[in-house]
């Protein structure tokens, strides 16, 4: 499923929802980060194979510890960021 | 004053990311996962020069994402170009040095903030106090040698004590077949990305080996040398290179290691500060007052002291470059900061006396101006 809206279209109502609401709530960040962990989890091999083929040779292996070592780790420290949304000084 | 102060962090509103083609899962989703935990809405361009991951990114991102919140653009040049010209709240680039100045031109148009993550030539120092050269031949041989060299913070060029050259090759040599025991057909060593690609660093081999200097393969013995058709590029050293060719001019982007003798510490130094300012610097030695002199007499992105690539996986530290090798920098707090806004929130109380100093600047003001200097 992808979306036949024009990427200018798509922009325009992104922009327009961050207007509407500035704020995020931290249940609404942690639940797309949720699905992006989701994605990557669901699709693992599917993705390593997409890059094997897009480099014409690059192994499952090497792509789990190029790629999606860090981005797990990334992933795992920005869910416990997510929530500093004020700081007092 | 009896207000208080606060910072109110916000999302920033849409952060376009541009992409690299060489690490095509962790350098997309990364800068969108760190947007997205900031609260942002995200519109991501992945590159088309790996267009089977590209599209799958974007089939799996439509599942599970609305437009609006998160998607994916596919296309070539033209497609980037316009993407980089909508006037996003913070558009994040990873990629060369060259078309990094023309996302921040297109982005400067709109008054657009940009994150530059560019690359350039990371040096590598053994220092004469290293003892244990295979160990740091092991250490260069991975860091040089994940994905193909094909990273932007690989050990572009190694500066050695001069008489050492020909140990460290036997060393990486070693290193190569430890970690390597085959080339052509290995799952563990990357083809590299294309056959353009490919050509370009086989061209600066046939330059280096015209000017005179000496490549030496690096590969080990199985699968033998020329029996690649693959695009799995065997690793060489280059020995005698001149300061004009295009190996030592150019960002390398491959399995290839020149090797600069140098008669000082000084002279590396001297060398890599000659250069535009790298992304990495990486130096091997036990002797903390000789690391101690390059780190604070040289500027670059990043270093790793007696290994390769960890400081990109420290999730404490920054990641980005300076000057030519980047603008900004992202993962850990810095990165979520890069995606969000920090309002200054000042709020007055009801004990303010700030109308004392309101006009007419009469004797009243003067009184407490006079009364205030003494205070501060």
């Amino acid at each position: 499923m992808t979306s036949s809206l024009s990427t200018q279209e798509i922009f325009e109502r992104a922009r327009a929802a961050s207007r509407q609401s500035a704020e995020v709530p931290l249940a609404q960040r942690h639940d797309r980060l949720a699905r992006l962990q989701r994605l990557l989890d669901e699709n693992e091999a599917a993705l390593a194979a997409a890059v094997d083929a897009d480099f014409g040779g690059r192994g499952a292996r090497l792509t789990e510890i190029a790629d999606l070592f860090l981005l797990r780790a990334t992933w795992g420290a920005g869910r416990a960021r997510a929530g500093r949304a004020r700081r007092c000084t | 004053m009896p207000g208080r102060g606060h910072i109110q962090r916000q999302p920033l509103g849409v952060v376009g990311v541009i992409s690299p083609w060489n690490y095509p899962l962790q350098l997309t989703l990364g800068p969108a996962a760190t947007a997205l935990a900031a609260g942002n809405r995200v519109l991501l361009k992945p590159s088309e020069l790996t267009p089977r991951s590209s599209a799958l990114m974007a089939e799996l991102v439509a599942r599970h994402f609305a437009p609006e919140e998160f998607h994916v653009v596919l296309g070539g040049p033209d497609v980037a170009a316009e993407f980089a010209a909508l006037p996003f709240d913070h558009l994040f680039f990873t990629g060369s040095t060259a078309v990094g100045r023309k996302v921040a031109e297109a982005a400067a148009r709109n008054l657009t903030p940009t994150t530059l993550e560019l690359g350039g030539k990371s040096p590598c120092i053994v220092d004469a106090s290293c003892t244990d050269l295979e160990g740091v031949a092991l250490k260069i041989a991975h860091g040089k040698l994940l994905n193909a060299g094909q990273t932007c913070i690989a050990p572009d060029y190694l500066l050695l004590p001069r008489g050492r050259e020909q140990a460290f090759a036997q060393a990486y040599q070693a290193a190569v077949a430890r970690l390597f025991p085959f080339i052509e057909g290995n799952a563990d060593y990357a083809a590299i990305v294309s056959e353009r690609h490919h050509a370009r660093l086989l061209a600066l081999l046939d330059e280096a080996r015209a000017a005179g200097a000496t490549v030496q393969d690096m590969g080990p013995p199985a699968g033998g040398a020329g029996s690649d058709t693959s695009r799995r590029m065997r690793p060489t050293l280059v020995l005698g290179a001149a300061p004009a060719l295009r190996l030592l001019q150019e960002e390398i982007f491959g399995p290839i290691l020149p090797v600069l003798p140098c008669d000082t510490p000084r002279q590396a130094i001297e060398l890599i500060n000659a250069a535009p300012r790298p992304l990495a610097l990486y130096w091997f030695g036990n002797d903390a007052a000789a690391r101690d002199q390059v780190l604070q007499g040289t500027v670059s992105g990043g270093v790793t002291v007696n290994d390769t690539l960890m400081h990109i996986a420290h999730e404490g530290l920054p990641f980005g470059g300076v000057g030519d090798s980047g603008l900004g920098a992202y993962h850990g707090e810095t990165g979520f900061l890069r995606f969000t806004h920090e309002k200054s929130v000042f709020v007055q109380s009801r004990w303010a006396m700030g109308q004392l100093l309101y006009p007419p600047y009469g004797e009243r003001f003067a009184r407490v101006m006079s009364m205030i200097r003494r205070l501060l």
